[in-house]
């Protein structure tokens, strides 16, 4: 009997808590301004690149990651989060969008590189190529026959600035008449403000022009 | 106009769930291109002056018809205001991608002749060059998003390049400054913040700023093409 009470005191009392309690959210992460690594490496690991190779043949196929998969040390100097991507085996037909997503508050600093099979660096992209893709500050590209993976590091020259923007919109809302309902239409506009990390969500978008052809991937 | 600027906005785009525009990207090393041939009559005659969500649209059939009117009334008086100042929105983003393009070592020529419709060119006219650079600018002048919102400059813009020897698509993209609706793939500028009308009143306060916003905003266009061509 005892024990019943016990249980039912618990029940009791976990169901009283349960509805106090309230939903929490996560804010969204801030811009990383600084960044030091540890345990970097001279050259990209190229076994744990993700695929960008889908199940099977898609129009479009995207993937996510975070910027800081491993940590690389520059040629140039310091250290840098990296994440390495495996371009499809069969690139002639892709086209392929690779950047930082715009998030709330924050834009990874993207420094793509493509990659030969050994690793060796076969082309990068100067600062002026990086254009807002909608929500992706990105480079655009079609892969090159010996071109295999695609390497995003972080720019340092870009941490730290911040990039405004104005994004307008219409909202329409349903109205109750009475008699029926009628839509209203209303103009929004929006000041965004985000500031260049070291860290973020880079996206790779492939885009497959051919996806009947035979055997491909 | 609304319908037109979310058609544009749609078949260049995509929102989450459908599928994206798809741009050709270019690539110098491959392509083989010094000399270029501008396609003529990039613009359409007048610049826009457009609220989107206007209050008179929103009471059917006849709010919708005196919106027209003030609309297009709007529009004119915005295009009397940019005469004034002798503005010449096709002279400024065809000498700006000329001279841009001719930094970036090519050597550019301007072909002449009107376009039938608002689209790329079906063929293009005998030149000489490797490539016809091809801009088509489907609007641009102020749009406000709408009642209260200030008008702010908006371009919607297309280029490609075609190698002239074979009708090779070499790149085409989609330029979009200060769009209206949210466009995955395409190139957005965000609007400059200096620029920004009140009204019809405040729109038609100073020609001079006026004509400003609107050769900022084109030669932001002007600047995207040619970056695309680097």
């Amino acid at each position: 009997m005892n024990r019943l009470n016990a249980l039912v005191t618990l029940a009791a009392g976990a169901s009283l808590l349960a509805g106090c309690a309230t939903t929490t959210y996560a804010p969204p992460p801030s811009a990383t301004l600084d960044y030091a690594g540890t345990n970097c490496a001279a050259s990209p690991d190229l076994v744990t690149a993700i695929s960008l190779t889908p199940d099977k043949e898609r129009a479009l196929y995207t993937v996510t990651a975070p910027a800081a998969a491993g940590c690389l040390t520059r040629t140039e100097g310091g250290d840098t989060p990296y994440v390495t991507f495996a371009l499809p085996a069969d690139h002639a037909d892709k086209t392929i969008i690779v950047g930082a997503v715009l998030e709330p508050l924050r834009i990874q600093s993207p420094a793509v590189a493509l990659l030969d099979r050994e690793g060796r660096v076969t082309r990068t992209f100067s600062a002026e190529d990086y254009m807002y893709r909608g929500s992706v500050y990105s480079v655009q590209f079609r892969p090159r026959e010996t071109e295999a993976y695609v390497l995003v590091t972080t720019d340092p020259a870009r941490v730290g600035q911040r990039y405004d923007s104005i994004v307008v919109g219409v909202m329409t809302t349903t109205v109750s008449t009475g008699y029926g309902t009628s839509q209203w239409r209303s103009g929004t506009e929006q000041a965004q403000s985000r500031v260049f990390s070291w860290e973020g969500t880079i996206q790779v978008s492939v885009a497959d022009s051919d996806t009947e052809e035979e055997g491909a991937q | 106009m609304f319908k037109k600027l979310l058609a544009i906005a749609a078949a260049m785009t995509v929102t989450a769930c459908a599928s994206p525009y798809i741009a050709t990207p270019y690539d110098r090393t491959t392509a083989n291109v010094t000399t270029i041939a501008l396609a003529d009559d990039s613009l359409a005659p007048q610049a826009i002056a457009y609220e989107v969500a206007s209050t008179g649209a929103n009471f059917g059939l006849i709010g919708a018809l005196v919106d027209a009117g003030i609309q297009e009334s709007r529009k004119q008086a915005v295009n009397d205001a940019l005469g004034t100042v002798q503005f010449d929105a096709e002279t400024i983003l065809e000498r700006r991608i000329t001279s841009t393009l001719t930094t970036q070592g090519y050597t550019v020529q301007t072909l002449s002749g009107d376009r039938e419709k608002r689209d790329f060119l079906v063929s293009y006219p005998a030149a000489g060059s490797d490539a016809y650079l091809d801009i088509v600018v489907t609007e641009y002048g102020y749009m406000s998003s709408g009642a209260g919102q200030p008008f702010r400059p908006t371009v919607y813009a297309k280029v490609r390049l075609m190698r002239a020897s074979d009708n090779t698509l070499l790149m085409e993209n989609m330029i979009l400054y200060n769009p209206i609706a949210p466009t995955e793939g395409v190139i957005t500028l965000a609007p400059n913040p200096e620029y920004a009308f009140r009204n019809r009143e405040g729109l038609l306060e100073d020609p001079t700023h006026l004509a400003a916003g609107l050769e900022d905003a084109l030669v932001r266009v002007a600047d995207t093409a040619a970056q695309l061509m680097r």
